[in-house]
């Protein structure tokens, strides 16, 4: 057998080697990148009769029930999900010039808002929510839980705006089972807006709810990561 | 010996062959003045620049709205005008070297040392000098007119950078914007008042001529800037602050006064 240089030997190692992180750095890459930019299936609003849709949203203080399959840290991350399917997350999807009724149980506590314009609601028709069935025009700033921001993209040649606050559910409020899943009784945050014609929208929410719940770390994790506080809404005809 | 030292001698000895040519026989090429030479190739490039940026710069320049925005296209044009010479300069004389002075062959010695002209360093440090004595002077007179002029009447808004949103409140109307616009009236001063809620963004309306940090825990205040022209702009975040920095977008509309007072009121405030 012919004796190769030592070179040679040494320079197939180093390869091999290379080869290795090469293909470890491109999965951990991607990893991260699906993280960043996790989108889940589309949640489209049930259309209820001509021209109008509803749209069954929930607010988690937790990923159990939304993202039961996640592990440290996600699983423990705040989530907006479907109310009827827990797969469907935070990519929604509305038909174009239609009333669209929003419907949110919202299972957290207060973390407090920090900057009070996201304590009134904006851009709803009447400029109004339910609360429990009570009308509002604006909350305590400092009972905001979430909220339900919709905004435009640039560009976007069909604007549209809307922001609710959504109240956090009260301490000593009695405990409801969903999923197996033990979580205070919800508020139930229901309101409405109108879409125009076809385009695409970002949604978030706007009480730093993240990591520690408090600046500056409230606004990383599930608020910088697509899927758990923000989302994109399409206005598409389906 | 010279090519005229042999045609004098020429007659005065029995016929010799002629001795074979050496360098010192052949006539000296006379040496371009490089110096003179490169200076023109300079100045005309110069002027070429500087016209073409005089007339072409307006046009690639984004339109400006208001009289800081059109301070910030001629201060742009004023400076690329005055740096086009000092680029040419270095390039030019750069350029020139590598093509006059390049040998074929390694050089098997030092080219000569550059004697020191007194002249050259008197102007080199001169010419700086004053450029940059320019550049301070003409800073200051701008800051202070900024900063100086308090015009009747401004309008006051309040800016609030929020991941990835921009709020607007409008304290002398106790009236806060409901979505993505900003509207100001046209010819009326308005100063924006500027913070963050939670990291750095960075409030740029670049045809007002705007453009700031806003930190947080920290107020900054912009100097009054006047929107001249009726239109739709946009305001951007020009700090990269997370997830969907690149949504961090608002619309300015400039309108005329009673249009701005009837959205005041469409707002919730009392014009």
């Amino acid at each position: 057998m012919k004796r190769q240089s030592s070179g040679f030997v040494i320079g197939i190692i180093v390869s091999i080697v290379l080869g290795f992180g090469i293909v470890a750095g491109i999965v951990l890459a991607l990893r991260s990148s699906t993280a960043l930019g996790y989108e889940p299936q589309v949640l489209q609003a049930q259309k209820t009769g001509p021209g109008t849709a509803t749209l069954n949203l929930s607010t988690f203080p937790d990923s159990h029930v939304c993202h039961a399959s996640e592990g440290e840290p996600q699983i423990n991350w705040v989530t907006y999900c479907s109310s009827t399917d827990a797969s469907q997350g935070t990519t929604w999807e509305v038909p174009p010039n239609t009333l669209v009724t929003v419907i949110i149980n919202q299972y957290d506590s207060a973390s407090g808002l920090v900057n009070d314009y996201f304590s009134q609601v904006r851009g709803t028709v009447g400029g109004v929510a339910m609360y429990n069935g009570r009308p509002m025009t604006k909350i305590n700033p400092d009972d905001a839980a979430h909220t339900f921001t919709l905004q435009t993209t640039p560009d976007s040649a069909n604007p549209l705006f809307v922001s609710v606050p959504l109240l956090g559910v009260p301490d000593n409020a009695p405990n409801v089972d969903v999923n197996g899943q033990s979580y205070p009784k919800p508020n139930v945050i229901s309101f409405q807006f109108r879409t125009g014609a076809a385009d695409t929208y970002v949604w978030h929410c706007y009480v730093p709810c993240g990591s520690d719940r408090g600046i500056p770390y409230g606004f990383s994790g599930p608020m910088s990561t697509t899927g758990y506080m923000a989302g994109t809404v399409t206005v598409a005809n389906y | 010996m010279s090519e005229a030292n042999i045609d004098a001698n020429a007659g005065s000895v029995a016929p010799t062959p002629p001795p074979p040519p050496t360098p010192a026989a052949t006539p000296a090429s006379r040496e371009p003045d490089h110096f003179r030479r490169v200076l023109t190739i300079w100045v005309v490039l110069s002027v070429i620049g500087m016209v073409a940026c005089i007339f072409l710069l307006p046009y690639i320049l984004p339109p400006t709205a208001s009289n800081l925005g059109s301070v910030d296209n001629f201060t742009i044009v004023l400076l690329t005008v005055l740096a086009i010479p000092v680029a040419l300069f270095v390039f030019v004389f750069l350029a020139y070297s590598m093509f006059a002075f390049r040998v074929r062959e390694r050089p098997r010695e030092d080219a000569l040392p550059l004697k020191p002209r007194p002249m050259l360093q008197v102007g080199f440090l001169g010419i700086t000098s004053v450029l940059c004595l320019f550049l301070i002077i003409y800073g200051l007179v701008a800051y202070y007119q900024e900063a100086s002029a308090a015009p009747a009447n401004p309008l006051v808004v309040q800016v609030t950078g929020q991941q990835w949103t921009w709020t607007f409140y409008y304290p002398q109307y106790g009236v806060s914007s409901q979505g993505q616009v900003l509207e100001l009236p046209v010819n009326r001063a308005v100063q924006f008042v500027v913070t963050s809620k939670d990291v750095l963004h960075g409030f740029a309306v670049r045809t007002l001529g705007v453009r700031v940090d806003a930190n947080p825990g920290q107020v900054t205040t912009t100097p009054y800037t006047t929107p001249t022209a009726i239109g739709q702009y946009p305001v951007v975040c020009v700090e990269l602050c997370g997830l969907y920095h690149s949504y961090m977008w608002s619309s300015l509309k400039v309108v005329d006064q009673s249009t701005f007072n009837s959205w005041i009121t469409s707002q919730g405030g009392h014009p």
